[in-house]
């Protein structure tokens, strides 16, 4: 029997000769092929062959008046002979192709799984029963397992697309994809926190380019806070202008963005939660299938510590020209008044070489601070540590520091308990910090003031306080105290010399000893500096 | 007697002042050698150590040149000069603008925007300084003269 799909499906397979008309097939079947078993089948057509040569075999051999037609009786069993050779060749055809047809499925199986190529066995096409069986058990196989295979089929780009996304949300960077109007359809965890939108609002709505503020409108905005009459210079002029170049700029920058251009790169200040991050933006053109898919990938970096690192070391560079030129400037100029002017007396030559020869030291003292301090931050320098008794090396840095302290009518006072454990120290290193921290103090203390260095056990640090009673230090620039040429405001007006890199020297000590230094201050009544340094064995001192 | 070629003080009859130039420099080194070397061509010197001393100096009076330096504490060099600008009534007087600052500072401009005689740049020679003096100041009397 034919099955309703007999021959529509892409998926079957014809032999040639055999193909009929449906109903001629039928009739032919079940006229000849009554038994749908193949042995059967077969079995009977042998069967009638034998009985037909038996046949012919009797009638030649008996008197009759057909005996000379006994040629014409062996013609006959030949032609039976090779019916029944050829009924069964044609039955045998079939059979062969139900094997050549489960032979290339099982192939085709191994190297799907290989190349992820989907396939099916195929139906047969033509007017035998045994065809019927096999595209029946075809079907009935395929209504069975039909949601089975095309999981099976589908499963691998599942796997794919699965892991691709869940790879896209734990890179830690921020990433967006768009439509091409820049509306947004996915956007990465580290995105949504770095353009504020983390709130848990949705953002299906937003345009990217509104959040990232390359809008005409937004920049409109910026444009009339810019010239808000609050903030109203004598220049006004040259605001209108920088408006109106922002607002060129921001035309282009959306033009350039939404247009034909596979990659655009453009950099964007943001204001989220109140404070500004600087923003390189990378955009590429998604091109989709006949435009599915199609719409813009951006990625999104903050530069904003980069660039702050970049105008720190520029701003260090500055500072640190600036004050190589002074000494040199000094140096220079006194050279040359002792050397151009004939008639200078002994005194003033004897002034100004001491000047030189101070001015000299002072370049120097420059070069070894801001070659320490280089070499601290590039790693460098090796600290030789040993174990270390601090109250030998603390009562050493007093008796360098008294002359000093004398000169000012300072009092230096010492508050060390008489046992201290030992740390793990570079006894030189140690000591140019402490000195440092102790010489600020008088340096910067009043006249007739107290300095007093204190050390004692905390926990499992050793805790050295330097206090003075200074002026000390305003609240916006304590943090800055410790930065590479630094000088507060104060220290700069006073005649105090010094060259900013002190602190950021003794700071740079203690963490390479694994402690720090932290600094109190209150203006107006003094300042404490703590250097902390960590344990490493008991106390040889006092026993 | 003053040795440098640039003779101020002598230059001209009797009568006429010996001229003044104020040196406004944080550093109280450098200031030293500048005065030195100025006061040695034969000029009378004035000092101050930021731009509010300084302004305060030259609005006194009698001054005919200035020297300053660019960064000092409190007020800075351009924060003085913009004050003085600003003094409609005074009448200008040549300044040279002394910095410790490279290429970053468009100096052009301020000369321009200020009509300095000149920004030098350290370090540079005092005695460069006062031939920069002599001549300003020569060229200004010679203007005033016509």
């Amino acid at each position: 029997m034919s099955s309703p799909s007999f021959a529509s499906t892409s998926s079957e397979y014809g032999i040639g000769s055999t193909i009929g008309s449906h109903r001629h097939a039928s009739m032919w079947q079940s006229f000849i092929h009554g038994r749908k078993h193949v042995t059967i089948r077969i079995g009977c057509a042998f069967l009638a062959v034998a009985i037909g040569i038996l046949a012919t075999s009797f009638i030649s051999t008996v008197e009759t008046p057909l005996k000379n037609a006994t040629p014409l009786f062996g013609l006959v069993s030949i032609a039976f002979c090779s019916f029944a050779g050829l009924f069964s060749m044609r039955t045998a055809r079939v059979l062969r192709r139900v094997e050549d047809e489960l032979l290339r499925f099982s192939e085709a199986r191994n190297l799907s799984e290989v190349h992820n190529i989907a396939t099916t066995p195929r139906r047969i096409v033509a007017d035998d029963p045994i065809c019927d069986g096999w595209n029946r058990l075809l079907d009935l196989a395929l209504a069975n397992v039909s949601s089975e295979t095309l999981h099976r089929t589908i499963a691998p780009l599942d796997r794919e697309a699965v892991t691709l996304a869940r790879a896209m949300r734990a890179l830690p960077m921020a990433w967006v994809i768009t439509d091409n109007d820049a509306r947004i359809r996915f956007i990465s965890p580290v995105a949504l926190g770095m353009l504020g939108l983390a709130d848990g609002s949705s953002y299906e709505h937003l345009h990217l380019t509104e959040v990232l503020g390359i809008t005409k409108s937004q920049i409109a905005q910026d444009a009339v806070r810019t010239t808000d009459p609050a903030n109203h210079s004598n220049d006004e002029t040259t605001l209108d202008q920088k408006n109106e170049s922002e607002l060129v700029q921001a035309a282009n920058d959306l033009e350039q963005v939404l247009g034909a251009i596979r990659m655009v790169t453009l950099r964007r200040e943001l204001v989220v939660n109140g404070s500004t991050t600087k923003l390189r933006i990378a955009r590429t053109r998604l091109g989709g299938r006949g435009g599915d898919g199609a719409g813009l990938a951006w990625v999104i970096q903050d530069v904003t510590q980069q660039q702050l690192a970049t105008e720190a070391r520029d701003q260090f560079l500055m500072t640190a020209t600036h004050e190589f030129r002074t000494p040199l400037t000094n140096l220079q100029a006194y050279a040359e008044a002792l050397s151009h002017q004939e008639t200078l007396d002994v005194e003033h030559q004897k002034e100004f070489c001491n000047i030189i020869y101070t001015e000299a030291n002072r370049l120097g003292r420059l070069v070894d601070h801001l070659l320490t301090v280089s070499q601290l931050e590039a790693g460098s320098i090796v600290i030789n540590q040993h174990e270390l008794d601090l109250l030998p090396l603390l009562e050493q840095i007093l008796e360098q520091n008294r002359p000093q302290a004398e000169h000012k009518q300072i009092i230096l006072k010492s508050v060390l308990s008489a046992k201290l454990p030992t740390v793990n120290g570079d006894r030189d290193k140690l000591q140019a910090a402490i000195l440092n921290l102790v010489g600020n103090a008088i340096k910067y203390s009043n006249n007739g003031g107290d300095v007093t260095v204190k050390c004692d056990v905390e926990e499992h640090w050793i805790r050295i306080d330097v206090t003075d009673q200074g002026d000390g230090i305003p609240i916006n620039e304590q943090e800055r105290v410790f930065d590479k040429f630094f000088r507060g405001q104060k220290a700069v007006q006073s005649s105090e010399p010094g060259n900013g890199l002190g602190l950021a020297f003794s700071r740079e000590i203690a963490r390479l000893h694994q402690g720090d230094i932290l600094l109190q201050s209150i203006p107006g009544q003094g300042s404490t500096f703590t250097m902390r340094l960590p344990i490493s064995g008991q106390s040889r001192s006092g026993i | 007697m003053p040795t440098n070629s640039c003779n101020a003080g002598t230059d001209n009859a009797s009568d006429r002042r010996q001229p003044t130039v104020l040196i406004v420099e944080d550093d109280a080194v450098f200031r030293r050698v500048i005065s030195f070397t100025v006061s040695r061509a034969g000029f009378k010197v004035e000092h101050a150590t930021n731009g509010i001393e300084g302004y305060d100096r030259f609005m006194v009076g009698d001054i005919d040149f200035i020297v300053t330096d660019l960064q000092m504490p409190r007020s800075s060099g351009i924060e003085m000069l913009e004050r003085i600008s600003q003094q409609t009534t005074v009448p200008r007087v040549p300044t040279i603008l002394c910095t410790a600052k490279g290429l970053e500072l468009d100096t052009e401009k301020i000369v321009q925007h200020f009509g300095l005689v000149t920004v030098l740049r350290k370090p540079f020679s005092p005695r460069h300084l006062t031939e920069w003096i002599c001549n300003a100041l020569h060229m200004t009397k010679e203007t005033l003269h016509v």
